[in-house]
């Protein structure tokens, strides 16, 4: 039933891993969530799994970008692949 | 009872609530002792029930339940003033005021609170709250507003006292939550931040950074791998059970620079309404910068404590406090984020003792 999230940041002109985003999830509805944030690696890559399936936004905050925004709509059993580019 | 010197499990008192603790890499072994079942839930919410008898609704609570703080060594450095009521940090350009406001939410509060109780499976307190006086009670502390204030002060007591935590998971990803001390070493946390399911199982090593503001790191950083929860948690992934400790090196006894928070097993009627802090490092804030917010707690149940105090990822484990005489008595280990209301671990007799346990055993 838990669905997944796969993710890389890079900077958006030299396409350069963006290390050390942080990433913090808040999803729609009768959801409970742990309030706990990823940090990207040397690669850009973050990975969470075990996630309740419904629409999820996604904040992301890296030092020397401003900060962004997405959503998502994850479904069960599902594992989605998102690049975003700072 | 240890096995291969690296893990130990114990039963830590009379409820044989067992604890869990890791000390580096090993296999989790099995422990003969697990009562923390269903059934003893149904006799802790009893018990719970007992507690809000009118003897004890307006005290203190017995001085063994209290487990004081410590203001650490470095003088002068600590807020020296709370709120009018007493249970407050006092916190500039806070306004105080939106905490008596009866705001009126879209949502019916009253029936969302009825489901929170339901989930939690707490007949008792959700009897209770149906009750007039209940229902009155819970009138009185619907709340809700984002103001939280950033801390700049963090090297007084008790900002200090509050940790940054990085964690590196035993898959590799790395991730960022809140602790606070409680003793020389101890570190108490969210079970989730020490203990990840699906992220390897006990975390690799999380680096303790005391009062960090920013990219400041006043009294530097220690990292650890031992660590401790329960097995409502590691095994059975309990919500109501989601706390554990960071313990650190002897070389690393923060706590006894610092300081430490107090904390303290309240009963329901004390927690019910009672007007609490909070402050940690959250995901959606500049990297490493500590906020604070306030809030009336707004609804108890057995194991959990639920707030309109405004969090995000990476707040896990940030210690919910009260102020009482002039000393910082945690009441609380935030968790979670909920549509519901954002809430906390709460520190029962069980939690209490395991928590008086980590602190004497590792000073």
């Amino acid at each position: 039933m838990a669905a997944t999230i796969r993710g890389r940041i890079v900077d958006q002109k030299s396409k350069n891993p963006v290390e050390e985003a942080v990433i913090t999830l808040t999803i729609t509805g009768m959801t409970r969530l742990v309030d706990i944030a990823q940090v990207t690696d040397d690669t850009g890559a973050f990975f969470w799994n075990d996630l309740t399936p419904g629409k999820y936004d996604i904040l992301i905050i890296a030092e020397g970008y401003a900060n962004r925004k997405i959503s998502i709509l994850l479904n069960t059993n599902e594992e989605q692949e998102i690049f975003i580019e700072l | 009872m240890k096995k291969n010197g690296i893990y130990e499990d114990q039963v830590t008192d009379e409820t044989t609530v067992v604890e869990e603790a890791f000390e580096g890499t090993g296999d989790i072994i099995e422990t003969e002792e697990f009562d923390d079942t269903l059934e003893e839930e149904t006799e802790e919410s009893a018990n719970d029930y007992l507690e809000v008898s009118s003897e004890n609704s307006g005290g203190d609570q017995d001085f063994e339940d209290l487990e004081t703080p410590f203001e650490g060594n470095e003088s002068g450095t600590t807020e020296n003033s709370q709120t009018e009521e007493g249970t407050l940090e006092k916190v500039s350009g806070y306004d105080y005021s939106v905490l008596e406001e009866q705001e009126n939410e879209e949502e019916d509060e009253e029936n969302l609170l009825d489901a929170y109780y339901a989930e939690f499976g707490d007949p008792t307190a959700a009897m209770l709250m149906r009750s007039e006086s209940g229902k009155k009670m819970m009138q009185e502390v619907v709340i809700g507003k984002d103001d939280r204030k950033q801390i700049k002060g963090t090297t007084k007591y008790p900002w200090r006292a509050i940790c940054s935590l990085r964690i590196k998971a035993k898959d590799g990803t790395n991730w960022i939550g809140t602790g606070f001390l409680i003793g020389p070493r101890t570190v108490i946390t969210a079970g989730h931040v020490v203990y990840m399911h699906k992220h390897g199982g006990w975390a690799k090593s999380i680096e303790v950074i005391p009062g960090r503001n920013g990219a400041k790191k006043p009294y530097g950083s220690c990292k650890s791998s031992h660590f401790h929860s329960v097995k409502g948690w590691t095994k059975s992934k309990k919500r109501s059970h989601d706390y554990g400790a960071i313990i650190l090196p002897k070389n690393c006894k923060y706590g006894n620079k610092v300081g430490y928070f107090g904390y303290g097993n309240y009963g329901f009627f004390d927690l019910l309404g009672l007007k609490v802090n909070l402050s940690g490092y959250p995901g959606d804030k500049p990297a490493g910068t500590q906020w604070w917010h306030a809030r009336k707690i707004k609804a108890v149940t057995s194991r959990t404590l639920v707030y309109n105090i405004d969090t995000a990822g990476g707040q896990s484990g940030s210690p919910v406090w009260r102020i009482k005489n002039g000393k910082r008595y945690a009441v609380g280990i935030h968790t979670n984020g909920y549509s519901l209301g954002n809430s906390a671990t709460r520190i029962t007799k069980p939690v209490f003792k395991n928590l008086k346990n980590w602190k004497n055993k590792y000073k």
